[in-house]
This record gives structure tokens, sequence and C-alpha cells, in this order.
């Protein structure tokens, strides 16, 4: 299979469009152009990276493309959460989850499914856990030093 | 055969998406990949050339309510080997494309997309 390789490429996940440093798409026996899945995870791992570490509050689409990735349901993160089905279903109508501490504890419950288990026995520096956004921001950064995660940017309008 | 169950089976690198200009109904489509394969019923299939054949396959929403996920796979095998599978086609009634809300309706669509399944394979 011959793979081509895209530099900077405008990809569309989450409801945004991101910036691929490097993009691989693969050119099957009949000609067919396709991204493989494994190609598609590791743009989604990083993109959920930048999502969970970013100080922004989540999005609808943000939040279902977190379940997608993770293959987690609506009723899982409300037991989570501890809240009503209901209540998820207004943060979809409504298409922001409030930017209180769900938000971001559902970021750190995201990112800890996505890289808890490969950065489990890590160090952390005492100053890194004052606060959630300041402990996020750090295990972005974490994620990306340690090759489990690639720097992706939003692209600009 | 069963094409769908030999689809679950597939490694990373030979499960793909063709690719499409970027829309987010194809966003969406890459996102839940796995769990349009995972959760998929049979819908029927329709051949193609020598080593090629497509498969339809419906998927209900994660949610477990409303608008369903309906897909086509091209699926590439040697001597009866299933060596990569392809969703080239994702409605989830969104951007204009028919959204099906049960097995049934979206089977009836499948039909006249000249997709027949054969009874044992309408297992999953």
């Amino acid at each position: 299979m011959k793979t081509l390789i895209k530099k900077k490429y405008p990809y569309q996940a989450a409801g945004r469009t991101w910036v691929i440093p490097k993009f691989h798409l693969s050119e099957l026996p009949d000609g067919t152009i396709a991204i493989l899945e494994s190609e598609i995870n590791r743009i989604h791992y990083a993109i959920a990276n930048e999502i969970c570490g970013n100080k922004e509050s989540l999005t609808k689409e943000e939040l279902e493309f977190l379940c997608d990735i993770t293959q987690t349901s609506f009723t899982e993160i409300a037991d989570y959460l501890g809240i009503h089905r209901s209540t998820l279903t207004k943060w979809r109508t409504t298409g922001k989850v409030p930017k209180n501490v769900m938000g971001l504890v559902l970021k750190k419950w995201f990112w800890f499914k996505l890289f808890g288990q490969k950065l489990g026995q890590r160090k952390i520096p005492i100053a890194q856990l004052r606060d959630e956004v300041r402990f996020l921001s750090f295990a972005k950064a974490e994620a990306i030093e340690k090759n489990l995660a690639e720097h992706v940017k939003i692209m600009k309008a | 055969m069963n094409w769908l169950e030999q689809i679950r089976n597939l490694l990373p690198h030979q499960l793909a998406v063709e690719h499409q200009p970027e829309t987010p109904r194809y966003s969406r489509a890459r996102s839940k990949l796995r769990h349009i394969v995972n959760r998929g019923k049979y819908l029927g299939k329709r051949e193609q050339k020598e080593r090629t054949l497509e498969i339809a396959v419906w998927t209900p929403s994660e949610h477990g309510r409303g608008t369903g996920y309906y897909s086509c796979f091209r699926v590439y095998f040697k001597d009866d080997e299933l060596l990569y599978a392809v969703l080239f086609c994702f409605y989830d009634g969104t951007e204009k494309s028919p959204g099906f809300r049960s097995f049934e309706s979206a089977l009836a669509f499948a039909k006249l997309e000249d997709f027949y399944g054969d009874n044992d394979e309408n297992i999953n």
C-alpha cells in the first residue's frame, strides 16, 4: 500500500478544523485513497489531548468526540458526575458544557482514559496540582513530550 | 461468510475511511468508526469486482435514541480472506443525508441500493 503525506493538512473533528503537521493517506490496490484507522487514532489522540488541555469550555461537539474515541456513553458520564441524564441532554441542546468544575472534571476523566495508563507512574511536581486548569495544561504537555500525542493547532479563519 | 464479523477483527492498519472532502459528517464517521463496526447490524451485500464486494450496515445511535448510522464498506479479499475494509458512505440524517431510526427502514433503503443479504448473514 502506498502512503501519501500531506503537510499542514486541515482536518475536521469535534466541530473544528485542526491543522495536522503531517497527515498520512493510503492508496489501496484499486486506487482508492483512504485514511487508515491507525492514522485516525493518532490524529484523534492529538486532538483529544489539545481539547482536554486547553482552558476553553467543552462544546457539545467536543464532548461527543471525546465520548466517541473513548467509547463512553452519556449514561457513564451521568453516573460519573452524579447527575441525571437529562442534564446531559440539556448540555447537548444548549451546545455547551457549563464552564464550571464539571467541565474540568470531565476533561481530566477523558484525559486519564486516553493517556493515564501510559503515564500512570510519572511523578508530578506538586505545583502543577494546585488547580485543575494548571494540571490539565501540564498533562497535555506531558503527553506530547512522551510522544503519546502530537501537538496540533486549531485552524484560524 | 459473515463479512461484518470479519471487519470487526481487522487491525487498525486494515480498516479505513475513504478520503472524502472534509465535512462534519465524514469527520463524525471517522470518530464513530469503531462504534459503527462493533455495534453494526448487517443489511446486505452487493458484488463488485473480482476481489471486492460492498456491504451495507446500520448501527443504532450510541445514545439509544434518534437516527442511527447507515454505512457502506468496500471489502477487499483474497481466497476468502479479508485484507482491508473501507467505509465509503455514511448517512446520519445530517447534511441532507437520509436518516434511519430503525433497522427495518435502513434495510428497505439498502434493498433499493441493490444490497441483498443471505438469511444466514443477518445474524449480527
